[in-house]
């Protein structure tokens, strides 16, 4: 007989200054996404990149505004998502983990066009 | 989670605090943002934390992201070493990597690095890596005129639909064309002019030109097979490997017979400038080459070199025929202005593969005995 499925619930720990740490992470989570698509659709123009995402090479085809408002729609929303559960450590967790990889991301684009110089 | 984190507890709502024994109304409800547990001073809720943590995050992963870069073009793509001599510019290779098809104009030198088009900017000595594009892996020898570079690149050797790619040295930007088909023979440009030979459709060879700095609309010339070479307009070929040549205004469609005197040997190059079409050709049996010129539109051939084993190119760009030949311990480049003697640029004691010559500089490819390929970059003998 297989033990009882126990769910481990994660108890609210508002805290006002993680509330800002998550904003700032938000907010630069939403400039790095930007700065992702200007980057990409540069690396387009050049002619050296190419869109390995299915879902953005979509509207990266339809154009750059279908693509900007669906890219800064999503991750507007996700960042909407986040600031309502902010009173849990994992929604500040879950913002430092994706602008950590957006940062990574944007900085390797940046060293990558600067080399085309 | 970081001390820095934590709330500060408005003063003497902490769990430490004394109880007020002397107030008369029921003790406050404790504030929602106060739980400093695992005892543990709190702070006051701060910007200034907040701001430092997040830059924490924002540097970390920019270090990534750099090291990422670094690490990637360290050891997954080595581009070739860059290194300025007293005599110019050097490029090795990395080992195993086969330089061939160098092209000079002006600053602009662009080869094939095993299937990748390399670029450099002779001023600035950085190399920048052009093709392959994403899904392709074989690529011709590549074209370099005042502003474009051009080459053919494919998913395989034997593609029937081979695409030409452009890159503007100007804007920095990289387009791909179009299909040219199956590919006969490597570009040539002169300005935005390329021209090629490619069978479009199956079995039916064609030289093929295009503008590549407009929408890069075909421009068909004659049908069969060629190497066709540009300047300006002016367009030249040879019909095989031992010629006839012909010329055609691409303007006009205007076509003609060159007038030449070829020998029974193999041609090991072709190179036009202005009016003056300029060959090698050496027999295997005989084992002596010629490099001659003449203008096509008639007149005397000149014979620029004569009795070459071992002959390379030539390079012409309109008064310098540059070309490499074998000598007793290896081989040399040499170099003669049209109606001037001819001069030794350099001698190597390994093979020498290509030669390019532009204005004052001449470029060539050396081989050692092994497998390094270095470039070198020089500037003319006066």
């Amino acid at each position: 007989m297989s033990p009882p499925f126990r769910v481990r619930r994660t108890l609210p720990r508002p805290s006002e200054t993680r509330d800002r740490l998550l904003l700032l992470l938000l907010i630069e989570l939403w400039v790095l996404n930007v700065a992702d698509l200007a980057l990409t659709r540069y690396g387009m123009w050049l002619g050296f990149a190419t869109e390995s995402n299915g879902v953005m090479e979509y509207f990266l085809r339809a154009g750059t505004l279908p693509a900007l408002l669906f890219k800064v729609g999503i991750v507007s929303l996700g960042a909407l998502l986040l600031w309502r559960l902010r009173a849990y450590v994992v929604a500040t967790v879950a913002a430092a983990l994706m602008a950590f990889v957006f940062a990574a991301v944007v900085a390797y684009q940046v060293f990558w066009v600067l080399s085309l110089r | 989670m970081p001390d820095a984190l934590r709330d500060e507890p408005p003063a003497g709502a902490g769990p430490d605090a004394p109880p007020d024994t002397t107030a008369a109304a029921p003790p406050a409800a404790p504030p929602i943002a106060a739980p400093a547990d695992s005892g543990h001073p709190a702070r006051r809720p701060s910007w200034l934390h907040a701001a430092l943590w997040s830059l924490v995050v924002l540097t970390a992963g920019v270090a990534l992201g750099g090291a990422g870069y670094r690490l990637e073009h360290r050891y997954l793509i080595p581009a070739p070493r860059v290194e300025r001599t007293a005599a110019g510019l050097r490029i090795e290779a990395q080992a195993g990597h086969e330089l061939t098809g160098v092209a000079l104009d002006g600053t602009r030198l662009l080869w094939q690095d095993g299937a990748s088009i390399e670029y450099l900017d002779t001023r600035k000595a950085k190399i920048l890596l052009l093709g392959p594009g994403a899904g392709m892996r074989t690529t011709w020898e590549p074209a370099v005129s005042d502003r474009f570079a051009v080459w053919f690149e494919a998913e395989r050797q034997v593609s029937l639909a081979a695409r030409m790619v452009v890159y503007d040295t100007v804007s920095g930007r990289r387009r791909t064309l179009g299909d040219v088909g199956s590919v006969r023979s490597f570009p040539a440009l002169s300005g935005d002019l390329a021209v090629w030979c490619s069978a479009v459709r199956l079995g039916r060879p064609r030289i093929l030109g295009a503008r590549v700095g407009g929408g890069g609309q075909l421009i068909p010339m004659a049908d069969g097979d060629g190497a066709p070479v540009v300047s300006g307009g002016l367009v030249a070929w040879a019909a095989g490997w031992t010629g006839p040549f012909y010329a055609e205004e691409v303007a006009s469609g205007t076509r003609w017979p060159v007038t030449a005197s070829l020998t029974d040997g193999r041609l090991t190059g072709l190179a036009l400038s202005g009016r003056t079409l300029v060959w090698g050709q050496e027999s295997k049996e005989s084992g002596s080459g010629v490099v001659a010129a003449v203008d096509v539109d008639g007149g005397s051939q000149q014979t620029v070199a004569s009795g070459i084993t071992g002959l390379v190119g030539p390079s012409f760009d309109g008064s310098t025929v540059v070309w490499a030949e074998k000598t007793t311990h290896g081989t040399r480049v040499m170099a003669r202005r049209l109606g001037g003697p001819a001069v030794e640029v350099s001698r190597w004691p390994g093979a020498i593969t290509g030669v390019a010559v532009s204005g004052a500089s001449v470029a060539w490819i050396e081989r050692d005995q092994g497998v390094w390929y270095t470039i070198e970059v020089r500037s003319l003998p006066r």
